[in-house]
């Protein structure tokens, strides 16, 4: 099983609404949180984690594993994510399909990976090191697109690549696809179609912004709400997969938790629409 | 392909983009890559301001973005873990602000610094009774240390009161910041909060004394060097705390 997340909606796990998330009970909520806020020691941070994950599943995402990097993932990151995993109840674990850093330098971004068949190899090599560390199946994520870049694969078909010769799932980023679809003219239909909705473990859904200094070019700037544009994308999305986990993926001008949760519940209903059956994970 | 990875992490350090003309399709795609640098400085910035919140305070948002920016072009992260970054924010904050007598900002980092470390450390046992009997039973011979939620700062500048006020946004009375060594003691408690003394000499040199592996009757010797001292008070409030552990 890919991902044991519930086919419902979920939120992104701030520390900033702890307080108010102990006594929350809200039928198919489920949480995310970035694995590198929490690969520490302890602390009430982490103690709090451990007691949400008690209650409410847990998707734990992952931005600096590099799996597109021609380094071979990192031994020390991989030992503190595998402690993470260890210490708290995990549903689903998910990383990016991108770089972050060389020769130990790190750029905490989440860089292109030219789709070749070098870049292909490398990248699942890194895919296999990290399940099995944490000896369970991954979800690896699409990338916004900014540049273009010469490929010997569409990314779809890199995606699929990756799952036939690893067994991870796809983490289908919504907004990500509608932004490449704007910057480097992606398919979405024929997209949509190579994917198989049965690898697709989980749904993101974010805001996004335009380049102050190019107004035709889209940033993943998780900043705001989701825009029309990408609902309307879910929407089609879930028609096409079934039922499937969504995040609302927010981590900057945080609004207050009622109104993300609003996003949530609206996430929900657009999932609980679908009447296609699917098997799920 | 091997060229392509070091051109992008080259240009997203020092932003000479000249570097990754060859991997481009179009030049209209040479100012996109102003993305991948703009994220790296102000993930990088940011990690800095949220981690240094006395010295944002002390020396205003715009001037610590600029400084923030300097030590980003002289230090990049080698962890992928971003809050591990700006270890050495107090050294490169001393060296930069020197000039400008404003020196003490470093020993506001340094207690940043370790505001941090405490408060992502990892949760210790408290003693049981049977521990504490034994300890006291063999007082020549028992190595204990400070918990890793606790830990001693020296600073060259009194600036412990001026710090716990301006990590909380901005100060609420005046104080002097006078060039004087402070020691100082910061803990996390058990509902997680964190939690600093000032300590006179003798009670930092006992504290220290326990924590580099020195048995208590030459920690306490060891105090007993400088003013007078109330060490069994000091013991007492350690155990209390939970701030002491056996080294194995």
């Amino acid at each position: 099983m890919i991902t044991s997340l519930p086919a419902d909606a979920g939120i992104g796990l701030k520390p900033e609404f702890f307080s108010e998330l102990h006594n929350f009970n809200q039928p198919g909520l489920w949480f995310e949180i970035h694995a590198e806020n929490y690969l520490i020691d302890g602390g009430p941070r982490l103690q709090t984690l451990q007691e949400l994950a008690n209650k409410i599943p847990l998707s734990i995402h992952g931005v600096g594993a590099s799996l597109g990097s021609p380094e071979p993932v990192c031994k020390d990151h991989l030992a503190r994510i595998k402690k993470l995993c260890d210490s708290v109840k995990v549903a689903s674990f998910s990383e990016h399909i991108a770089w972050s850093g060389l020769e130990g330098h790190y750029f905490n971004n989440l860089m292109p990976v030219p789709r070749t068949k070098a870049s292909l190899a490398f990248t699942a090599d890194n895919i296999h090191r990290v399940q099995d560390t944490i000896q369970r199946p991954i979800l690896v994520e699409n990338p916004s697109n900014y540049i273009e870049m010469a490929s010997d694969y569409g990314e779809a078909e890199f995606l699929m690549e990756l799952v036939h010769k690893t067994g991870c799932g796809v983490l289908l980023d919504v907004n990500n696809l509608f932004i490449s679809s704007k910057n480097i003219a992606i398919d979405l239909n024929e997209y949509i179609q190579i994917l198989d909705a049965n690898a697709i473990g989980e749904i993101h859904v974010a805001g996004h912004s335009y380049d102050p200094n190019d107004k035709n070019l889209l940033i993943d700037s998780h900043d705001a709400p989701v825009s029309h544009n990408v609902w309307e994308l879910l929407r089609d999305v879930i028609s096409q997969t079934g039922k499937k986990p969504v995040l609302i993926e927010r981590d900057a001008n945080l609004p207050p938790l009622a109104e993300l949760m609003k996003e949530r519940d609206f996430a929900s209903q657009i999932i609980q629409s679908s009447h296609k059956e699917l098997a799920h994970g | 392909m091997a060229d392509y990875f070091s051109a992008l992490a080259s240009y997203v350090k020092d932003g000479n983009s000249e570097v990754m003309r060859p991997f481009l399709s179009s030049d209209e795609d040479e100012h996109k890559l102003a993305i991948f640098r703009n994220t790296f400085l102000s993930s990088c910035v940011d990690t800095l301001k949220r981690r240094f919140q006395s010295c944002v305070s002390a020396l205003g948002e715009e001037y610590f973005h600029y400084v923030a920016r300097q030590y980003v072009d002289h230090n990049t992260p080698s962890s992928k873990v971003l809050a591990d970054y700006g270890n050495d924010m107090p050294t490169f904050l001393l060296n930069m602000l020197k000039e400008q007598n404003l020196d003490y900002v470093s020993d506001l980092a340094k207690l940043d610094n370790t505001w941090n470390q405490v408060y992502f450390a990892k949760s210790s046992t408290a003693p049981s009774e049977s521990d504490l009997a034994r300890w006291m039973e063999n007082i020549d011979e028992v190595s204990l240390g400070l918990a890793s939620s606790a830990s001693l700062v020296v600073t060259e500048w009194s600036v412990s009161s001026v710090w716990s006020e301006l990590k909380e946004g901005e100060l609420t009375q005046q104080h002097a910041i006078n060039p004087e060594k402070e020691f100082i003691l910061m803990w996390r408690d058990a509902n997680g909060i964190i939690l600093h003394r000032s300590l006179l000499a003798g009670e930092y040199e006992f504290i220290y004394s326990i924590h580099s592996g020195k048995p208590l009757t030459e920690a306490a010797e060891a105090a007993s060097q400088h003013e007078e001292i109330d060490i069994s008070a000091i013991f007492s409030q350690l155990i209390t705390n939970n701030l002491l552990t056996e080294k194995v």
